[in-house]
């Protein structure tokens, strides 16, 4: 197989010969259509096998010249050339802005925007709730079923196992240091205040996030990527409702209840450690819980926890109901959910604690 | 007497224990535009996906280029499969990448060819299903007709001697799917492409088949083989001459 090439001061001949299929010539035409030579003849008269490799050469040199002669070309890669010069669509391509001002005033109005697509969201969830209220609302028993089950019992093993490590670990480092002033004991005090207060809740609220969160954002992304949602919607039917509603209930309903095994968990693994590894006995352990326990931290803890349900559910729901239409989005989609999700609890609890604290509740 | 590119003997489609085809029998020759026809359900995308390596036969064999597909090794498959282009019912493009990226993807897998004669490549493929310039448009930027036509230029990327079309008209307005079948056409007489296509859409059919075959959903085998143009005025069973009819079974 070759490629041979024959510059004259008046024309540049390139001959194709053998057997082309296969063939590499960037590093040749890279070199000969530097120096913009023309006119070109190409000749493929002793041209024996080609494949597309052959045609891709003849057309990025047709491309790169006007004036190219083709002579005794096989009918089929003449026709395939003239096939490739048929373009029957011209892309529409947006001007690229370069200007700076520019691009931050067109960051700005994509802000803008998505605040006012997120203030149009909480409003959809008004409506939804809502409708409910009046009995109104348009849901489908079994969803409301799926969602219970996706954010109640389903979840509950994980956060229970979260929860007693994140208990273990508390009771373990909160010891060391209580260890020494003599004071060991009162790392059920520590455990418990800490679990029922917060910490039950913000570990159920990660765990969900991640879990439930993400999950809806995939599931509703993948409904509008199967213009599930567009069916909806032209059957007049209200997607919110169906789609939002069962699953924003749903965690917010369980999530408090997730919070109250959190906490119990948390307390058990803070006693593992206590009892184990510093000689503590259960019933003086259980003592120092009862005597720690409040209602007050943990009526704060539960509504944290239905807190953090109703961010984890609409954050899900968002995302998922703005997702794009491929596959790719959908992964977005599920990642946006979660991590948004955690940030706006992050952010929530303090607001919370200030109002807490301020109102001296 | 051309060569035969595909053949099938004896072949059984199951899942689990429900036998969908049984004893289907056919064989494809070098450069044809071979039609597999049947109503819905019949169980076509099966036979395609026994085709193409995607589900395992229940009984029976397939040759390709000579060579028994599912008796040979998981290398020699890989080897075949790299002879073959698949266009998918809907595009099957990569969302994450460019139609340029996605049509580069075979070429650098399995060639070692350069960057740049891969990117030449690259803008060949797209010019010849009409899509010069869209090199850098992500899947969801183009429209159906446009997806399935660069999906073409991924499943041609290698010059597979083989090129099977999964429904190519189907979510396609008449002058697109026309378009499709010139394109088609052309593959075949230029490349000496053999052309395996599923359909039922008649006008593409009898445009485009050069043999064909019909399944029967009802006796779950295969009615006829042959040149579609020639049923059209004698249909070898009822069922095709009401498929061609588009009349419903009463």
């Amino acid at each position: 197989m070759a490629l041979n090439i024959t510059q004259h001061s008046q024309k540049t001949t390139i001959e194709l010969s053998g057997d082309m299929r296969r063939f590499d010539a960037s590093v040749e035409l890279q070199n000969l259509l530097q120096s913009k030579p023309s006119p070109i003849l190409i000749d493929a008269k002793n041209l024996q096998f080609w494949d597309s490799t052959t045609a891709s050469i003849i057309y990025q040199i047709m491309r790169s010249s006007t004036d190219v002669k083709l002579q005794n070309l096989p009918q089929g890669l003449r026709n395939l050339i003239q096939l490739a010069f048929k373009i029957d669509r011209k892309p529409f391509i947006a001007e690229q802005k370069e200007d700076f001002f520019e691009n931050i005033g067109d960051h700005l109005v994509s802000r803008w925007q998505s605040l006012g697509k997120s203030c149009r969201f909480l409003q959809q969830i008004f409506i939804s709730l809502w409708h409910l209220l009046r009995g109104k609302a348009f849901t489908l028993s079994a969803d409301w079923f799926d969602a219970l089950s996706q954010s109640g019992p389903k979840a509950l093993s994980i956060i229970i196992l979260a929860s007693f490590m994140t208990g273990l670990i508390l009771a373990f480092v909160g010891s060391l240091q209580l260890q020494m002033f003599g004071a060991q004991i009162y790392v059920a005090s520590l455990v418990t205040i800490a679990m029922v207060r917060i910490m039950g809740a913000i570990m159920t609220g990660i765990i969900m996030a991640g879990r439930s969160g993400a999950q809806m954002a995939a599931v509703i992304g993948s409904m509008k990527v199967n213009e599930e949602l567009d069916a909806l919607k032209t059957m007049g039917l209200p997607a919110g409702d169906m789609v939002i509603l069962p699953r924003l209930i749903a965690l917010t309903i369980s999530c408090p209840f997730l919070t109250i095994f959190a906490d119990l968990a948390g307390i058990l693994g803070g006693m593992l450690v206590a009892v184990a590894a510093f000689d503590i006995s259960a019933a003086q352990y259980w003592y120092y819980v009862t005597q720690a326990f409040s209602l007050r931290n943990f009526t704060i803890g539960i509504i944290h926890g239905g807190i953090y349900g109703f961010i984890i559910a609409a954050a899900g729901c968002y995302f998922g109901i703005n997702c794009g239409r491929d596959a790719k989005s959908v992964g977005e989609a599920a990642t946006q959910a979660v991590v948004s999700a955690i940030v706006i609890m992050i952010v929530a609890t303090g607001i919370l604690t200030w109002i807490i604290e301020g109102l001296g509740i | 007497m051309s060569e035969t590119v595909i053949k099938v003997k004896n072949l059984n489609i199951a899942y689990d224990e429900n036998v969908i085809m049984h004893d289907i029998n056919f064989e494809v020759k070098k450069q044809d535009i071979f039609m597999i026809m049947g109503g819905s359900g019949c169980g076509k995308s099966s036979l395609l996906k026994v085709l193409i390596g995607l589900k395992s036969p229940a009984k029976g064999q397939v040759f390709i280029q000579g060579a028994d597909f599912y008796k040979s090794s998981d290398k020699s498959r890989k080897k075949i499969m790299q002879n073959c282009g698949v266009l998918y019912q809907n595009g099957a493009l990569f969302s994450s990448m460019t139609v340029g990226e996605n049509i580069a993807l075979p070429l650098q897998q399995y060639t070692s060819y350069s960057p740049s004669a891969i990117d030449e490549l690259v803008e060949l493929k797209l010019a010849l299903v009409g899509l010069h310039g869209y090199k850098t448009f992500y899947p969801d930027e183009l429209s159906g007709g446009m997806k399935k036509r660069a999906a073409l230029a991924r499943a041609m990327a290698l010059d597979p001697e083989i090129l099977y079309f999964d429904e190519p008209s189907s979510g396609l307005d008449p002058v697109s799917s026309r378009l499709l079948d010139e394109l088609i056409l052309e593959l075949n007489a230029n490349l000496k492409t053999t052309i395996v296509i599923i359909s039922h859409d008649i006008d593409s059919i009898l445009t485009i088949g050069s043999q064909a075959i019909y399944l029967d959903a009802a006796t779950k085998t295969l009615a006829a083989q042959g040149n579609p143009k020639t049923w059209l005025k004698n249909p070898p069973t009822s069922a095709i001459a009401d498929f061609f009819k588009r009349r419903t079974e009463v």
